[in-house]
C-alpha cells in the first residue's frame, strides 16, 4: 500500500514521516520514532498503557491509525519532562513510590497530565475517573492517586 | 494488520463523494473505538478507510426551536461536558458518562456509538427513550426516521454503505419530564454492559405519570421498549409505591427475553436493583420522596 505523508506536532516539534495507513499511532511512536516510553500492552484500548496527549485529551494511541494524527499536536511521557528537570507528576511518583514494575507509568502520568491540565486542583473522586483507563497490574493505586494530588499541590506552588 | 487507503475529508460533501466512489468495499471510522479495533483483527476488512472525524461541522448539540440537535461527531466527552445535556437529558448524560474509560470517551462519538449497533452499546438505550431520529445523508440527499426503524436487527441498521450518519435529533424534554438511565456493569470502568435501563416519564400537575418510554439495553439482541412497563406506570402516581408494583414486572420480561441464557439468573434478580435506582433518579428529579439522596 501507499505510504502517506503524516505531519504532526509531537513534544512541540513539527515531525513528518512517511507512514503505512494501516500502522498505529503507538507503532509509530515506539518503532519509528524511537519514543519507547510509550508502552503497547493490550492493543485494544483496555489497559491504557499507550496513552499520550493529543489536542489536549488523553487517548489510547493503540487505536489510532496514524494518519489521524495528521495535524494535531501529540504529547508523550517524553514531551513533559527532561532527565534533568522532571514534570511534577514525574517527581511525585517517584516521592510517593507510586511505581512498581513501571509498565503503566507513562500512561498513568499522561491521563494524569490531561487531568491537572484541564482541572488543575482535582479532589479525589476526579483523579479517580481520570485514571479509570489505566490499569496498574501490580495493583498500587493508592500510591499513584496520592502522587497525582501531591503533584497538583506543588503545581498550586 | 492489512493495508487499505485512507483518506480524511474536511467538509461532508467531499465525505459523501468519497463514500459513493468506495461503496464496494469501505469503512468509516469516526473515532474509531470499534472498527479500528475490528480493522486491527481482521474482523473487518476494507480497501478505503475514511476517517470523518476531521469534519468539524458535525461537532455540535444545540438546542433550536424545542429540539435537541447532536452532530454525529459529537464525542462522548462533548456530551458529558456539555451543561444542557448534563442538566436537561440525564439519560442520554449518564449514558455517556458510562461508556468504557476517558480516554475511550475522548474519541468515540455519538453517532459512531449509534452506528455500529452493537448489542452492548449504552447511548442507543438512552436515545431511544427519548424517541430520537437519526438523519442519514448521501451524495444522493438525505432521509430520516426514528432511531427504531433504524435498527432492523441484532447488528444491522438501515445505513447504506454510501451513506453517513450526520445527526441525531429528540424533543427537548420539558420541566414536566424526568429522564435516568442506569448500566449495571461488573465495574465502572471499561466494562461492557449487562443490563441498561433508561426511562423517560412525564407528569400532568397532579403527580399522575402522563407518558413513559422506558428501554431495555443488552439483554434482548437489540434495545427494546417495554410496552407492557409503560402501560403500567401512565395512569398511576409517580411515587416509590408505584415504582415498587412493578419490580416483578421487570424481572419476568427478563427472564421471558431470555429464558435459556445461562446469565438470566442473575439478569431476572439483578434487573430489580436496575429499576430501583433508574427509578430512585427520577423521584429525584421530580423533587419527589425516596429518591437518592
Amino acid at each position: 500500500m501507499d505510504l502517506m505523508k503524516l505531519s504532526f506536532m509531537l513534544n512541540g516539534e513539527a515531525t513528518e514521516i512517511m507512514v503505512d495507513p494501516s500502522d498505529m499511532l503507538v507503532d509509530i511512536l515506539r518503532e519509528r520514532l524511537l519514543l519507547t516510553g510509550t508502552k503497547k500492552g493490550c492493543g485494544k484500548g483496555e489497559c491504557g498503557a499507550c496513552t499520550v496527549i493529543m489536542d489536549g485529551a488523553a487517548v489510547n494511541s493503540c487505536m489510532i491509525p496514524a494518519m489521524k494524527a495528521m495535524g494535531t499536536t501529540v504529547q508523550t511521557i517524553e514531551g513533559i519532562g527532561s532527565p534533568n528537570q522532571l514534570h511534577p507528576l514525574q517527581e511525585s511518583f517517584m516521592d510517593e513510590g507510586a511505581i512498581q514494575c513501571g509498565f503503566c507509568t507513562p500512561g498513568m502520568i499522561m491521563s494524569a497530565k490531561a487531568l491537572l491540565d484541564s482541572t488543575p486542583h482535582p479532589d479525589g473522586a476526579q483523579i479517580k475517573e481520570a485514571i479509570a483507563g489505566n490499569i496498574c497490574r501490580c495493583t498500587g493505586y493508592v500510591k499513584i492517586e496520592k502522587a497525582i494530588l501531591s503533584a497538583s499541590e506543588k503545581l498550586k506552588g | 494488520m492489512k493495508e487499505f487507503s485512507f483518506f480524511s475529508p474536511g467538509t461532508l460533501d467531499e465525505a459523501l463523494s468519497l463514500l459513493s466512489q468506495h461503496k464496494d468495499s469501505v469503512s468509516v471510522i469516526a473515532g474509531g473505538t470499534d472498527i479500528v479495533l475490528e480493522l486491527n483483527e481482521r474482523a473487518h476488512t476494507a480497501q478505503a478507510v475514511v476517517d470523518i472525524s476531521k469534519i468539524k461541522d458535525l461537532r455540535y448539540v444545540k438546542v433550536v426551536d424545542g429540539v435537541v440537535r447532536i452532530g454525529a461527531l459529537s464525542t462522548f466527552t462533548d456530551l458529558e461536558n456539555d451543561p444542557y445535556i448534563r442538566d436537561h437529558v440525564k439519560s442520554l448524560y449518564s449514558a455517556c458518562y458510562y461508556v468504557g474509560s476517558p480516554q475511550i470517551r475522548n474519541l468515540g462519538t455519538i453517532g459512531g456509538n449509534v452506528a455500529n449497533a452493537s448489542v452492548a452499546g449504552d447511548t442507543p438505550t438512552a436515545l431511544i427513550s427519548l424517541d430520537a431520529t437519526v438523519v442519514l445523508r448521501s451524495a444522493a440527499g438525505k432521509r430520516e426516521m426514528k432511531i427504531t426503524d433504524f435498527y432492523s436487527g441484532a447488528g444491522k441498521t438501515q445505513l447504506e454503505k454510501d451513506e453517513l450518519l450526520t445527526e441525531i435529533y429528540f424533543d427537548a424534554p420539558t420541566e414536566n419530564m424526568a429522564t435516568a438511565y442506569t448500566k449495571l456493569g461488573k465495574r465502572k470502568a471499561l466494562v461492557i454492559v449487562v443490563i441498561g435501563l433508561a426511562v423517560l416519564l412525564e407528569r400532568d400537575c397532579n403527580n399522575i405519570c402522563s407518558k413513559a418510554q422506558v428501554v431495555i439495553g443488552a439483554v434482548a439482541r437489540y434495545p427494546k421498549r417495554l410496552p407492557s412497563i409503560e402501560h403500567y406506570l401512565v395512569g398511576k402516581p409517580i411515587t416509590k409505591e408505584t415504582f415498587e408494583g412493578c419490580r416483578d414486572m421487570f424481572s419476568q420480561i427478563v427472564y421471558d427475553m431470555i429464558p435459556t441464557r445461562a446469565s438470566v439468573g442473575y439478569k431476572k434478580e439483578s434487573v430489580k436493583g436496575v429499576a430501583n435506582k433508574t427509578f430512585n433518579s427520577i423521584l429525584k428529579d421530580f423533587s419527589l420522596s425516596g429518591g437518592e439522596e
